[in-house]
C-alpha cells in the first residue's frame, strides 16, 4: 500500500476546456501511513507522446498545502483552479500526440513522492496574444541563433561540403540548367501567397503571374497541400525520425491547354484548405508542418515548381480575418462537387490590360439601387431618387450576348471582341449558381476586393459565367442551384473556361 | 460560423454550425481511453520513465563493480538495451555518475563510482586514456569492443553481449510492463502474448526499439477495443 492515495477530480465530467477558460477541480488525498510532507503541489503542463522523444512545458505550479505531518486515516480535499493555456491544443495524431495534464504530488523528503497525473482536453479558445493581425508572415517559434553560432554553422557546413564538391557541383549545375531552361520558356514567374497563416477549411488565395517567352502546351497547373508530422526518437546514432502525412491533396488549378508566347498569364485562385486539427507545431522532437507546392506540368520538359510553407492555426485564432474572408469560416456547400475543370475555384481576374475593373465597368448612371444578393430575390428598385438629366439606355438582355457568343464558334479572339463590344452596357442576368466563394484579387477595384465571386451559368443556357460582387454584400443565403438575379457589366472573355467574366454593377451612392 | 463542444460517449465532438447546418469536424476523446490506457505504451518514454521501467538483471554485477580496477562493457547494436543496462546499474549505486556522449559532440566525463559512459566509442583519445587508466570501476555502453584496450590498461574486464541476454519471456515482461505503466484505470488492458514476443524476437532479433515500433503501429490502429496481441 502506498503512503497516500491521491485522486484528481475536474469540475467538468468531460474534462474539456477552451483556451483561456478556468480549469478547476479538487485534489483528494487519503493518507495510508504517517508521513512527513514538505508540501502538496499541483502542476499544470502539456506534453507530447507518441513515437518521438517527449517535448513538454510546465505551465504552472501551485502549492496546495504547506509542510505538514500527515496522519494515517486522514482525508483531505484541496480545491484548485487555473486558467487554461491558449495553446498548444490537444492533438491526437499518428506519430505525435499532445495532451494537457494536471499532476498532484506530495513532496516526501528522502522518499518517492506519491503522485498522480490526469489528462484533460484543451480545445482552441482565445487567440494567443502573439497572433499577428497580418497573415502574410510566418510566426517564428524558434529563437534566432546568435550571429557567432550562425557563422560557426556555415563554416562547419562549408568544411563538410568542400570535399564533396566533385559531387555537389554537378548536381547544382543540373539544377541550374533546369532552372534556366524553365526560365527561358516561362519567363520570370511570380507566385504570390498573401496568407501564410491559414485556418482549416478556409479558402486559401494564391496568384500566379508570368509572361511566357515561348508558346507551349501544359499538362496542367496544380497545387499540392501537404501536412506532415515528423517525430524524432532517440539521439545521436540512435536518432530516427518518422514522418506521417496528415493530409496530401492536389488541387487542379488549370487543365491541360496551350500557353501562348507574349500573352500575360495572370490568374488568381482560391484553394480549399482541408479541415484539420493538426495545427502547426514546432517543438524540438515533434513537428507538424504544412506546405503548398505549385507545379506547372510541362510535357517533355522540366516542370516549374515552387513550395511555400504555411502555418495552420485554429479558426478561432483569426477572429478578424474570419470576417474578411467569409468563405474561410463558411465552407462552400458546392465545393466538393466543383467541376473538374475548376476544382480549385479559379477566381476571375480583371482583364490583363485593363487592370482596374472600375475602368472596364462604365460608371452606372442608373438611379436604381443595387439588387441585394439573395437567392430567388428580385432586385430592389428604388423609387425616391429623381431621374438624372441624361437617361441611360435600358438594360439589355444577356440572351442576345449568349447567342452571339455561341455563334462565334471556337475562336477566343472573336469572343473577346464580342465581349468588348458589350462592355459598355448594363445587362440583366439570372445566374444559376454553381458556387459562391470569397474573392481574392489584389488588382481589382477596392470595392470588389474581399467581396464575393459567384460562379454558375446564365439561367436556361449552358453559358458559364462568373460575377464579381462588391465587398459588404451578404451572400450567406446563396447556395448551389439557386437562381440569382443581378445587373452586370461584362469585362472579359475567359478563354480557359469558356465563360463570361463580369462585374456586378455598382451605383454612384455605393 | 461558430464552434461548440458537444459531449459524446467517452469524449466529445466538435461541430461547426454553418447556416443552421451542423457539420461535424473532429471527435476528441481522452487519448487511448478506448484501451483503458493513457497513451500508446510503445511510444518514446522520458529517461526517468525508462529508468523506472528498466527490466534487466544487473544485481550480478554489484560485487564486481565494487572492486577497484573493474571494467564492465555492454556491447551491442542500437536498440539492444545498452542504455537500459547502464541506467539500471546507476540506480543501484548512489555515487554513480552517468554520461551519454551525443553524436558529433564532446561530453565531459563526470567523476563517480562507478563511472558509466554511454556510447563510449565516441570518447576522445585523451578521455579514453584517462578513463581506462584510472582505477575507478567503469561501465561502458558501446558498439565497439574495448576488451583489449581495457586489459592493456590493467583493467579486469567483463564483456556482456546485450543481445544474448534477451529471450521471449523477458521481452514479453518488458512489453507488458510498458502497457501496465500507462494504464488509465482498473480493469482489463491489452496484453502482449508470450508467443507474440517469441515471434517478434525471431523476426527482429533483440532490437527492442524496433519491436516497440512494430507494436506502436499495432496499438495505434487498435480501434476495435481491448484485445491481446
Amino acid at each position: 500500500m502506498s503512503r497516500c492515495d491521491i485522486t484528481i477530480e475536474f469540475d467538468r465530467a468531460n474534462r474539456t476546456y477552451l483556451g483561456g477558460e478556468t480549469v478547476s477541480g479538487e485534489v483528494h488525498v487519503r493518507v495510508n501511513k504517517d508521513t512527513t510532507s514538505d508540501g502538496i503541489v499541483l502542476e499544470n503542463m502539456w506534453q507530447t507522446h507518441g513515437y518521438g522523444n517527449p517535448d513538454l512545458a510546465v505551465l504552472e505550479i501551485q502549492e496546495l498545502a504547506k509542510r505538514t505531518q500527515l496522519k494515517a486515516g486522514q482525508e483531505m480535499s484541496f480545491p484548485f483552479s487555473f486558467t487554461a493555456a491558449l495553446g498548444p491544443t490537444t492533438y491526437h495524431g499518428h506519430h505525435i500526440n499532445l495532451d494537457h495534464y494536471v499532476t498532484a504530488y506530495i513532496d516526501v523528503p528522502w522518499a518517492l513522492d506519491p503522485k498522480v497525473t490526469e489528462d484533460y482536453l484543451l480545445l482552441p479558445g482565445e487567440p494567443p496574444p502573439g497572433m499577428p493581425d497580418k497573415r502574410d508572415e510566418l510566426i517564428d517559434f524558434t529563437p534566432e541563433p546568435a550571429a557567432w553560432r550562425r557563422t560557426l554553422l556555415y563554416t562547419f557546413l562549408g568544411c563538410i561540403a568542400l570535399p564533396l564538391a566533385p559531387i555537389i557541383l554537378p548536381v547544382l549545375g543540373v539544377i541550374w540548367i533546369r532552372k534556366k531552361m524553365v526560365a527561358r520558356r516561362l519567363g520570370g514567374i511570380e507566385l504570390t501567397t498573401p496568407h501564410l497563416l491559414v485556418a482549416p477549411g478556409e479558402d486559401w488565395p494564391l496568384e500566379l503571374k508570368f509572361t511566357p517567352k515561348k508558346s507551349f502546351r501544359i499538362n496542367g497547373i496544380q497545387a499540392e497541400i501537404l501536412g506532415r508530422e515528423a517525430a524524432t526518437a532517440g539521439s545521436g546514432t540512435n536518432e530516427t525520425t518518422k514522418t506521417h502525412k496528415v493530409h496530401d491533396g492536389v488541387d487542379k488549378l488549370e487543365p491541360e491547354g496551350q500557353i501562348s508566347a507574349g500573352e500575360s498569364f495572370d490568374r488568381k485562385y482560391t484553394i480549399p484548405f482541408p479541415e484539420t486539427n493538426a495545427y502547426s507545431l514546432e517543438e524540438e522532437d515533434n513537428k507538424i508542418t504544412w506546405t503548398v507546392k505549385v507545379r506547372i506540368d510541362i510535357p517533355w520538359f522540366p516542370d516549374w515548381t515552387e513550395k511555400k510553407t504555411v502555418q495552420v492555426f485554429p479558426a478561432e485564432f483569426f477572429k478578424d480575418a474570419a470576417v474578411k474572408t467569409p468563405a474561410a469560416a463558411d465552407p462552400d456547400p458546392a465545393r466538393p462537387e466543383a467541376p473538374a475543370d475548376n476544382a480549385a475555384g479559379e477566381q476571375p481576374v480583371a482583364p490583363a490590360i485593363a487592370q482596374d475593373p472600375s475602368a472596364a465597368a462604365p460608371e452606372p448612371i442608373t438611379p436604381e439601387a443595387p439588387p441585394e444578393i439573395a437567392a430567388n430575390e428580385q432586385p430592389v428598385v428604388p423609387t425616391a431618387e429623381p431621374a438624372p438629366a441624361a437617361v441611360p439606355p435600358p438594360p439589355s438582355s444577356i440572351q442576345s450576348l449568349v447567342e452571339e457568343l455561341s455563334a462565334a464558334g471556337g475562336m477566343g479572339d472573336d469572343r473577346n471582341e464580342i465581349i468588348q463590344s458589350w462592355s459598355n452596357r448594363e445587362l440583366d442576368v439570372v445566374v444559376k449558381i454553381d458556387r459562391t466563394s470569397s474573392t481574392f484579387s489584389s488588382d481589382a477595384d477596392e470595392r470588389y476586393r474581399n467581396g464575393w465571386t459567384i460562379t454558375g451559368t446564365v439561367a436556361d443556357t449552358e453559358q458559364a459565367i462568373e460575377v464579381l460582387v462588391p465587398e459588404g454584400r451578404s451572400a450567406d443565403d446563396l447556395s448551389r442551384g439557386d437562381r440569382w438575379p443581378a445587373r452586370i457589366v461584362v469585362s472579359k472573355w475567359d478563354s480557359l473556361y469558356n465563360r463570361i467574366s463580369a462585374l456586378e454593377v455598382l451605383h454612384r451612392d455605393e | 460560423m461558430f464552434t461548440i463542444a458537444a459531449p459524446t460517449v467517452g469524449g466529445l465532438s466538435v461541430v461547426s454550425i454553418v447556416a443552421g447546418k451542423i457539420i461535424p469536424e473532429v471527435t476528441y476523446t481522452l487519448p487511448f481511453a478506448h484501451l483503458n490506457l493513457r497513451r500508446n505504451p510503445f511510444g518514446e518514454f522520458s529517461v526517468e520513465e525508462s529508468t523506472r521501467l528498466a527490466d534487466v538483471e544487473v544485481e550480478e554485477f554489484d560485487e564486481f563493480l565494487r572492486e577497484p580496477g573493474s571494467a564492465l562493457q555492454f556491447v551491442g547494436e542500437k536498440g539492444y538495451g545498452k542504455t537500459t543496462h547502464l541506467l539500471a546499474i546507476r540506480s543501484r549505486f548512489p555515487d554513480a555518475a552517468y554520461v551519454h556522449i551525443p553524436e558529433g559532440e564532446r561530453a565531459e566525463i563526470p567523476d563517480g563510482n562507478p563511472q558509466l559512459i554511454d556510447e563510449a566509442q565516441r570518447l576522445t583519445r585523451q578521455q579514453k586514456r584517462r578513463a581506462f587508466h584510472s582505477n575507478v570501476p567503469l561501465v561502458l555502453g558501446t558498439h565497439r569492443d574495448f576488451n583489449r584496450e581495457l586489459a592493456r590498461a590493467g583493467r579486469r574486464v567483463r564483456t556482456i553481449a546485450v543481445g544474448d541476454r534477451m529471450n521471449s519471456t523477458l521481452l514479453s515482461r518488458i512489453l507488458n510492463s510498458r502497457i501496465e505503466w500507462v494504464r488509465r484505470d482498473e480493469g482489463p488492458v491489452p496484453g502482449v502474448r508470450h508467443r507474440t514476443a517469441a515471434r517478434l524476437l525471431e523476426r527482429f532479433g533483440p532490437d527492442v526499439r524496433r519491436i516497440q515500433y512494430e507494436l506502436y503501429l499495432v496499438f495505434q490502429d487498435m480501434k476495435d477495443g481491448i484485445r491481446d496481441v
